[in-house]
């Protein structure tokens, strides 16, 4: 299998940066500034990371319930209206803020820091090691994601905490893959040889010289699976398995609100929305990343 | 106004079969200009080289004469074939035009096929577009063709894929491809650079019996001068964007009035002077949009005044045949038409 | 060329043996006596003790893995105490839906993504080229279940035109049904087929053959459909495999979101009252689902490129 599939996973070309570049007739490309993709995305995330620390100092409290606003439209009292406990949906959704972007984090971090680990071992030292990983991620990979996510979860039982282990568990084979496919090709430049035939200990190549170049392409990667990890996390809660109530996890908002689609679809919509927007607020982010880490060849 | 009378071994049929005027290809983006004011007439049958280093503008110029200019390119001037401008022409009269009147062969045969169809069915296709031939009689004209190119065994390659031939072999494909339609002229960019040295040998004898078999004209852009003493009746010779000297070639090896022919004489290994020492050209081609004032090769050129860097040479028509743009040819004595 | 499929289908089976064994061992995770485990709130004694020597509890653990192949082999995943069914039959039954909201949700991505694709690399830099690439931002950044919510919402409960779950009864009422469903999946997919299949007409469109078929007077459309189309596809195909993972983890999800009675449903649902042998059952097939695809698109790739053709025979 491990034949036909491409020794790195990697997403589908980025979309092209938004910096300029002049063309002029002997092929140069012109100056090169910041890809527009990335100012706006980081800026953006900024944005939301301000609102998930700043927003529930100034807010109240997400769990109060007040049964006689039940229900209610968007109004200017409630901006975004009220769930069927009478819960304000703005407060709850910026509340959530936080939660969705930790979401993001621990989905990746461990999964990142295992797999690039284990690929960069894998690539360097190859044999056994190697071939045990790439078994291993040839496994993993024949299942679905959040098939096996789910399984995991439900064997653990529901909630964040499981949920987190139970993506490091199988997530984390997307990096190594990556990054065992950079070492390969690192290990073969003069640099890394140079480095060995000095006769410098495996660590210290390993650590000063090829980690840090074959680290970008996972670097990419992570930031837009960040934007995986947080569907992943509100899917899972949107099933009853990730957050559990009354946490203002925006999946479980929206799973709450699934039943009253037709009265109140503003429970479900804007939790909604705010994913759509951190999610965009990733891609850019992440494409921007994508077009200036790598050599642009267009 | 003509630049250059046409002398062949054939007498000039009236009027030229393919003339540019004034032709000009500059970038839309910054203005740049990548080819300047090249002109030169072609009669039907004759065989016409340009000749020039990498960034001389010569596959930019038969580009434009079929408007097959990459996005961001703009061509000026004038471009007549057959009586007809086709310098602003539409989109569809130049399709009309491509593959029927005027066929076109590229550099690299490995690139220029598509590798996910049938050889065969890539030669039919310019007959299906342009031709009113029932299937049958499109198959017979295919076969007819690639045996013209000297392809073995047609009926066999016909249903091959462009991998599974060799260099040669994909060169003739292309070459079958261009002629399929019977066009009056030929555009050739550099079709030999990508092959080995003996099938260069082979395809340049083909194209040259094509031409004359089939009274097709061709004009051949190459950096090889190799090459166009082989084939070519007449050569330009292109610098920076501009024509610098145009002759019939045994003159223009023999005795070649602007300074650069001379030095690019020198520099290829089986040129005329072949016993003395390889002189390569010291320096590089300018950057187009940052082109010196006056002519383009006075910083390289070691008979350079300060009147070459002032103004642009004008082109001077020689009596014997061509013309050349240089404020100190190399003739013994120059002629020139009012 | 047979020989080549045969060889492909013979390097499954390790990764086959891999998935039953992370299946087997998915089970083994949970803290406690498996057979008590497996049999829930039903468990009895005597149960109980049927079950150990079913499973052959008592035998080292390689040879349990084996006894678990065995009855793999003769089709025996097991019984759900909750449905009352052999879980074969109850695999079986629901195997349908999910097939079909796959490949329904697959022929809605390419007739999404095809055209798109050829438009934004047709038009590059223009508005159409804009457009086209930030509806595929926005379309990779909506959650699955967001954009079923909101396909509900408008076309279900404000102009209700479909139904907002089910599954119906018969071909027709199934292909209406599963609209809603099948597109959900196509949202989230499309954009990463037309990203690709844009990236990969760009290339083509830059190569060689191109200058060719325009010098033969083709008009540009012509070569865009017959030439840098065919060469453009097949990195486009090989993305919708690579992304099957992903596509059949959306069909649980949209099951869930509109009701239709598929494998996602079953899982979820088996997850609620702990029915483990279920949840067991349905993680190996969609693994062995995901597995056949795979090796069908590699297929597919023989068909479409001539040079891969040749490569392996």
């Amino acid at each position: 299998m491990s034949a036909t599939t491409p020794a790195e996973v990697k997403r589908p070309e980025a979309m092209e940066a938004g910096g300029t570049s002049i063309p002029s007739a002997d092929g140069a490309i012109g100056r090169r500034k910041l890809p527009r993709n990335l100012v706006i995305g980081a800026w953006l995330l900024i944005a939301w990371m301000a609102l998930a620390v700043a927003g529930p100092l100034l807010l109240g409290s997400p769990t109060t319930m007040d049964l006689l606003h039940s229900l209610r439209p968007p109004s200017l009292a409630f901006p975004f209206g009220t769930d069927n406990l009478g819960r304000g949906v703005l407060t709850r959704v910026i509340w959530g803020a936080h939660l969705d972007l930790e979401i993001g984090f621990f989905t990746v971090a461990p999964a990142f820091f295992i797999g690039s680990t284990l690929g960069l071992l894998a690539g360097y030292f190859g044999g056994v090691i190697e071939t045990v990983v790439m078994r291993l991620v040839d496994i993993a990979v024949a299942f679905p994601f959040l098939v096996i996510v789910i399984a995991i979860v439900a064997v653990l039982g529901p909630g964040l905490g499981n949920m987190y282990i139970a993506v490091a568990m199988v997530g984390w084979v997307s990096y190594a893959r990556i990054t065992r496919a950079e070492t390969l090709l690192a290990k073969r430049l003069e640099y890394a040889e140079a480095a060995r035939l000095l006769g410098l200990p495996d660590r210290r190549v390993l650590l000063r010289h090829l980690l840090p170049n074959v680290i970008p392409q996972a670097v990419i990667y992570a930031s837009s699976d960040v934007i995986l990890g947080i569907f992943l996390g509100s899917s899972l809660g949107f099933l009853g398995l990730g957050a559990q109530p009354p946490s203002p996890e925006w999946g479980l908002i929206i799973a709450d609100g699934y039943s009253f689609v037709d009265r109140a679809p503003w429970i479900s919509a804007f939790p909604g929305l705010a994913i759509v927007l951190l999610a965009i607020s990733f891609s850019l982010f992440g494409d921007g990343l994508a077009d200036l880490l790598r050599p642009e060849t267009r | 106004m003509t630049k250059g009378g046409a002398m062949d071994d054939e007498a000039v049929s009236d009027p030229p079969l393919l003339a540019l005027e004034g032709v000009g290809v500059s970038l839309t983006a910054n203005g740049a200009r990548l080819v300047e004011d090249v002109s030169f007439t072609l009669g039907s049958g004759e065989s016409f080289g340009i000749v020039g280093e990498s960034g001389s503008g010569k596959s930019t110029t038969i580009r434009a004469i079929i408007g097959l200019l990459p996005d961001g390119l703009r061509a000026t001037g004038q471009v007549v074939f057959s009586g007809e401008n086709i310098a602003g022409a539409s989109e569809a009269r130049l399709a009309r035009l491509r593959g029927a009147g005027i066929g076109m062969v590229f550099q690299d045969p490995l690139s220029a096929l598509n590798p996910v169809m049938l050889v065969g069915r890539q030669i039919a296709e310019a007959l299906r577009w342009h031709g009113r031939l029932d299937p049958a009689a499109r198959r017979r004209r295919m076969i007819e063709v690639m045996r013209l190119v000297g392809l073995p065994e047609p009926e066999r390659l016909a249903s091959s894929y462009p991998h599974e031939l060799s260099g040669g072999q994909r060169q003739r494909v292309a070459l079958a491809i261009a002629l399929a339609c019977a066009p009056r002229l030929l555009l050739a960019d550099e079709p030999t650079t990508a092959l080995d040295v003996t099938i260069q040998d082979q395809i340049l004898r083909l194209l040259d019996e094509l031409r004359r078999s089939l009274g097709m004209a061709l004009v051949l852009v190459t950096h090889d001068l190799g090459v166009i003493a082989r084939v070519c009746a007449r050569v330009a010779v292109m610098y920076a964007g501009r024509i610098v000297e145009e002759a019939p070639v045994a003159r223009l090896f023999a005795a070649p009035a602007h300074p650069y022919t001379r030095m690019l004489l020198d520099s290829i290994p089986q040129g005329p002077r072949a016993c003395h020492p390889l002189a390569p050209i010291p320096g590089r081609p300018p950057d187009p949009a940052h082109r010196p004032r006056g002519c383009g090769f006075a910083p390289r050129c070691p008979l350079a005044s300060v009147a070459c860097t002032e103004r642009t040479p004008p082109w001077r028509v020689l009596a014997a045949g061509g013309g050349f743009a240089c404020f100190h040819p190399l003739l013994a004595e120059a002629t020139t038409h009012a | 060329m047979i020989r080549y499929v045969l060889r492909r289908l013979v390097m499954l089976v390790p990764v086959a043996v891999g998935i039953t064994m992370a299946v087997f061992l998915l089970v083994r995770l949970i803290p406690g006596d498996p057979a008590r485990t497996l049999l829930g709130i039903h468990a009895t004694p005597t149960l109980v003790a049927a079950m150990r020597a079913h499973l052959g509890l008592d035998r080292p653990l390689y040879v349990q893995y084996v006894i678990f192949v065995r009855h793999l082999a003769v089709g025996d995943f097991g019984h759900s105490y909750y449905y009352g069914q052999a879980i074969s039959r109850l695999v079986l039954d629901h195997l349908g839906p999910t097939l079909m909201l796959l490949a329904y949700g697959t022929v809605l991505t390419l007739i999404i993504a095809l055209p798109a694709g050829l438009l934004a690399a047709a038009r590059r830099d223009q508005v159409a080229d804009h457009l086209v690439r930030i509806g595929a931002v926005v379309g990779v950044g909506l959650p699955s279940y967001w954009i079923g919510f909101m396909l509900i919402l408008f076309f279900a409960v404000m102009i209700p035109i479909f139904p907002v779950a089910g599954y119906g009864n018969g071909l027709p009422s199934h292909l209406f049904d599963l609209f809603l469903p099948a597109l959900t999946i196509a949202v989230n997919i499309s954009p990463l087929v037309l990203r690709a299949l844009r990236a990969s007409l760009m290339e083509a469109l830059a190569s060689g053959y191109i200058d060719t078929a325009r010098a033969k007077g083709l008009p540009r459309r012509v070569v865009l459909l017959g030439h840098a189309l065919p060469n453009a596809i097949v990195p486009a195909v090989t993305v919708l495999g690579l992304n099957i993972g992903y596509l059949v983890g959306s069909t649980v999800i949209v099951e869930t979101v509109f009701a239709v009675p598929g494998l996602g449903q079953l899982m979820i649902n088996s997850i609620g009252t702990r029915d483990y042998p279920v949840i067991q059952a349905v993680t190996l097939v969609l693994g062995v689902l995901v597995v056949l695809v795979n090796l069908l698109t590699d297929l597919m790739q023989l068909l479409l490129d001539p040079r891969v053709r040749r490569e392996v025979t």
